[in-house]
């Protein structure tokens, strides 16, 4: 389809082959162009061919130009040559007012691109799929007494085998197991005897064998129709294949993979290519998930088809399916299987189906737990909020430099008054004149461009590693980042363009040469009313800045009840020399040996750190005051010394006590395991008061029951973009985590003793150790980074209305220097002066600054909307910014008037 | 004026145009140069060689046939004329002798 047409050079440069050169020599040299740029389609494809072309036209039009025979003598030509010539001039002449007005332009376009850069890469997320459009997620809704409750995509595996059994329009499907709150997975490989290379919390996916059909992850080696068909197979990515085995071809190798109690060997069937980072899921190893169930034992078979929700399902539908009647179909089929599975009371679930393109920005969902562990989870998620707000401050930025370029090039046309009356008097019309200064405009505009690509390529590295993104120069040929960038430059272009040429090109001849510069008092309305719409979005910008940082040190400093300062988290040990005999012997070893460092003060053993997420996620019904509610609560096993690593308060009961039973081994199905529970949990249990709640049984929905024995203060496992969750802790001595509490301030010195420890028992594992409370903050990462960008954003647009405002009031000034010169010989006073010279300038910043006050304040607020803590909202970040903007505004018109006060007023009026 | 001697370039967009005899057009004549000389030539470079060339009177042109692959454009044909001729061998003369006083070529040969 379309291969003819796609083999037609671009038309562009051909016209202006046509419009440049004379007649006799179209023939030849577009008939050259064409040919050559056929050759270079077959060579190396139709981008390269359109560029070559590009570049080849302009070669030959300026090469030919300065070839006096071939010159062309067509009007136009001339005349073009012409305002090149005189634009030149005019911009080498005032060379710090053109500085000023490139430097604007460059700026605010090298911003600009970045944003729309950032923005284009989080917007096609997920766009490589082939079929994007006919893939949807599907998402359970809990409805309890008729209200539907958020809607979550991780859902029982017997969901899919519905879909695919019992709906037409369903034509493919994919369900993908991850594990989310337990130690992660292992992949090993077995150089030789000596060494073995073995990695730790790789992100694994479990998919069905479907997987690659429904998504188009390409495959760099292996078949994709079958790679997930053979038995034990497993799918590597490059980067980890080139981390197992080096140069090796990993084909067929063989490698050991660990996921609870799975734990077996695999074959190497295929090397994806990485997931871009845009793409929502997210993995290191791709394995089929035959072997979870094959691995299972029968009795636990059934719970876990209809009772856990660990699946994500993902489907494709057939052409014109239609989508509300599948949700409907599957709603009543679901709650049927359900019901006829295990009871439940009152809960109904409606199903969801999400289209995929969405899913990226979904962090309704309890996926969304993942927040802030980016790095390390099977999902990614982007935020909608912040794409949204960036693209906004992408086209201030932009604006606000197309703003200064107008008013620095009218105020300019008082100086050009007399050019336009020479060229009008010698016979220009007033379009010849439009394109003049049209020309001239868009002349600046793209040396600006070509200045801002090169200021990017140059600190893209610095901004890629301050900003923890990735932007490479090859993401700017993104087809919709050109298209969103290519028309907002355009247009911003046409209209700095358009109106300086309107405004230059309707002088008056005669008054122009005259030196009545009649036209330039009218027009000064509209320049005031141009720099308070600068400075408004720059002052905007401003206070929002101090409000997010204020924010991002609310949450950084506010008390959320866990005393992680001197805590590091150790992974207990997997691989084990031959002399232990269990993972329990050996993390018992591990503790008792740090135990007896001098620097270490408490140690526990806990299902996860803080910030990582529990271990259970369930719904729990309470029964108090005679009601029935259903409470998510989170949990995970510790032992008897946690309260006291995280520094936690018993409020009430008692804690656990080294030896207490466990769940861990249990059978008799009628013991209750105590647990202690946080207030949160107490409060939305209903109960009384934390004594109240000393004794009480609580239940999940899927049966498990717990007595709590003792009540902790509140504390938050989560960053504080989430309320305090209710949280249920129970007995579970020996862990995956090995939290340790440091005594000594010697934080380097600790750490390489437990390494030594750690290593002399366990020789071949790898030693790993988290900053805990670097893990916890790693969950406001995402803000920082928004922070960051808004506070480069803001600066550079403040910078920019500061240099729009410092050359137009150096333009001013120079104007009035006859005026001031005779206002000082009559008596007037440096700051008298001075204070004439800035007046109206700063009257226009203020009110510039009380525009932009509402608008920041209802952005900020809603925007802190998304904090369940949130700093309140005061006048100092505005107070702050208007200052600041204003001090800015002091300094850059004052310098100038104070210059032009001071001089002698003899210099300024003796020309006359 | 008229021994104002070839540039490099020139020589070698001269030398192409003789070897590729009633086939020389701006594309074919940048091939046999990149061929030659093993570098990647501008399109506008080759032309405006070929015309300052023909302006020196060292080359003369006209218009051929035209084809599909040029979309249906016709090709400006270069010959080279006699002054053409003379330069290059002008050329190659000097070089030559210049080359037979190098000291050691001398002495090998």
């Amino acid at each position: 389809m379309g291969g003819v047409n796609k083999k037609k050079p671009p038309a562009m440069p051909k016209w202006l082959v046509f419009k440049f050169t004379g007649n006799m020599l179209h023939e030849e040299f577009i008939g050259d162009l064409h040919e050559i740029y056929q050759d270079r389609v077959m060579a190396s494809g139709r981008f390269h061919a359109r560029l070559m072309y590009w570049i080849d036209v302009l070669h030959l039009l300026i090469g030919f130009s300065s070839f006096d025979l071939f010159r062309s003598q067509i009007n136009f030509t001339i005349m073009f040559k012409n305002y090149f010539t005189t634009a030149v001039r005019n911009t080498t002449k005032h060379k710090a007012y053109s500085a000023v007005n490139l430097a604007g332009l460059t700026l605010g376009l090298a911003c600009s691109m970045l944003i729309f850069q950032y923005v284009t890469i989080e917007k096609g997320a997920d766009s490589f799929h082939e079929n994007i459009d006919k893939i949807y997620r599907v998402a359970l809704q809990e409805e309890l007494n008729g209200q539907a409750k958020e809607p979550f995509s991780r859902i029982f595996r017997g969901v899919g085998d519905v879909l695919m059994d019992e709906i037409p329009e369903v034509e493919n499907l994919t369900r993908t197991y991850s594990h989310f709150f337990q130690q992660g997975p292992t992949i090993g490989y077995i150089v030789n005897d000596e060494t073995r290379h073995t990695f730790r919390d790789i992100r694994s996916l479990l998919v069905d064998t479907t997987f690659l059909s429904v998504f188009s992850f390409p495959l760099l080696a292996g078949d994709p129709a079958t790679a997930l068909q053979q038995p034990g197979a497993i799918l590597v990515t490059e980067t980890m294949a080139q981390k197992l085995f080096g140069d090796e071809d990993p084909m067929g190798k063989v490698v050991h993979y660990t996921l609870g109690s799975i734990t077996n060997d695999f074959i190497i069937a295929g090397i994806l290519k990485d997931a871009p980072d845009n793409s929502h899921i997210q993995f290191d190893v791709v394995i089929p998930q035959d072997i979870l169930l094959s691995l299972m034992p029968e009795e636990r078979l059934s719970r876990f088809v209809w009772r856990q929700r660990n699946y994500t399902t993902y489907i494709s539908v057939r052409e014109n399916a239609d989508i509300e009647k599948m949700e409907n179909i599957l709603t009543d089929r679901l709650n049927r299987h359900i019901n006829s599975n295990i009871d439940r009371n009152a809960i109904t679930y409606k199903a969801v189906l999400q289209p995929m393109k969405s899913v990226y920005f979904d962090r309704d969902t309890d996926l969304g737990m993942t927040v802030g562990g980016r790095t390390q989870s099977t999902y990614h998620t982007g935020n909608e909020q912040i794409v949204y707000f960036l693209t906004v401050i992408g086209i201030i930025t932009l604006a606000i430099a197309f703003i200064s370029y107008i008013n620095l090039s009218t105020i300019r046309s008082i100086d050009r008054a007399r050019e336009v009356g020479v060229r009008k008097v010698a016979g220009a019309g007033k379009s010849t004149l439009k394109w003049q200064f049209f020309f001239e405009a868009s002349l600046m505009n793209v040396i600006a461009l070509l200045l801002a690509v090169l200021l990017l390529f140059i600190l893209l590295p610095t901004i890629n590693s301050y900003l923890q993104i990735n932007i490479t120069p090859s993401s700017w040929l993104n087809r919709s980042f050109l298209m969103l960038f290519g028309g907002v430059f355009l247009l911003g272009v046409a209209l700095s363009g358009w109106y300086p040429a309107f405004v230059l090109s309707s002088f008056k001849p005669i008054a122009a040469l005259k030196g009545n510069n009649t036209a330039s008092s009218g027009k000064s309305t509209l320049r005031k009313v141009l720099i308070v719409f600068q400075y408004t979005p720059a002052i905007a910008l401003l206070v929002c800045m101090s409000v997010v940082y204020q924010q991002l040190n609310f949450m950084r400093d506010k008390d959320i009840g866990l005393d992680m300062g001197t805590l590091i988290t150790v992974r207990s040990p997997k691989i084990l020399p031959e002399e232990m005999s269990s993972t329990a012997e050996a993390e018992m070893a591990l503790r008792n040996e740090i135990y007896t460092l001098s620097s270490v003060e408490h140690v526990t053993y806990a299902g996860n750190q803080a910030g990582r997420g529990l271990n259970l996620q369930r719904q729990f019904q309470v029964d108090s005051a005679g009601q029935f509610g259903t409470l998510e609560v989170l949990g995970t096993g510790i032992d008897h010394e946690f309260i006291d690593v995280y520094g936690l308060e018993l409020l009430a009961g008692k804690g656990f006590r080294e030896g207490d039973k466990s769940m861990r081994g249990n059978t008799d199905p009628n013991w209750v395991p105590n647990i202690l529970v946080n207030e949160t949990t107490v409060r939305k249990c209903g109960f009384k008061n934390n004594e109240d709640a000393i004794g009480h049984i609580i239940r999940s929905q899927d049966g498990l029951r717990f007595n709590i024995q003792g009540v902790l203060e509140d504390f938050n496992w989560f960053s504080l973009h989430q309320e305090t969750q209710p949280v249920i802790l129970w007995y579970w001595p020996l862990n995956a985590f090995l939290t340790i509490k440091l005594s000594s301030s010697d934080i380097a010195g600790s750490i390489a003793q437990i390494k030594s420890i750690h290593n002399r028992l366990f020789p071949d594992e790898v030693f790993l150790y988290e900053m805990t409370d670097e893990v916890f903050k790693e969950q406001y990462r995402e803000d920082e980074q928004f922070a960051n960008l808004f506070g480069i954003f803001s600066l550079v647009g403040i910078l920019i209305a500061s240099l729009g405002l410092f050359g137009l009031s150096a333009f001013t000034t120079a104007r009035r220097s006859r005026e001031v010169g005779i206002r000082k010989v009559l008596g007037a006073s440096v700051n008298s002066v001075v204070g004439l010279l800035s007046r109206d300038f700063l009257f226009l910043v203020l009110l510039a600054f009380l525009l932009a006050c509402p608008i920041a304040w209802f952005t900020m607020s809603s925007w802190l909307d998304n904090f369940a803590f949130k700093t309140e909202l005061t006048f100092i970040p505005f107070i702050a910014a208007g200052l600041g903007a204003i001090l800015v505004a002091v300094i850059t018109v004052s310098w100038k008037a104070y210059k032009a006060a001071t001089v002698n007023p003899v210099d300024v009026l003796k020309n006359e | 004026m008229k021994n104002k001697g070839l540039g490099e370039f020139e020589e070698l967009v001269l030398l192409a145009v003789c070897i590729l005899g009633k086939e020389a057009y701006g594309i074919s004549v940048k091939r046999e140069v990149e061929k030659h000389s093993r570098r990647s030539i501008l399109l506008g470079a080759v032309h405006i060689t070929l015309y300052r060339l023909q302006e020196k009177g060292l080359l003369r042109s006209e218009m051929g046939g035209n084809t599909d692959e040029r979309g249906g454009r016709r090709k400006r044909l270069f010959e080279i004329t006699e002054s053409g001729m003379r330069q290059l061998q002008a050329a190659q003369d000097v070089r030559q002798k210049m080359w037979q006083l190098i000291p050691q070529l001398k002495m090998s040969m």
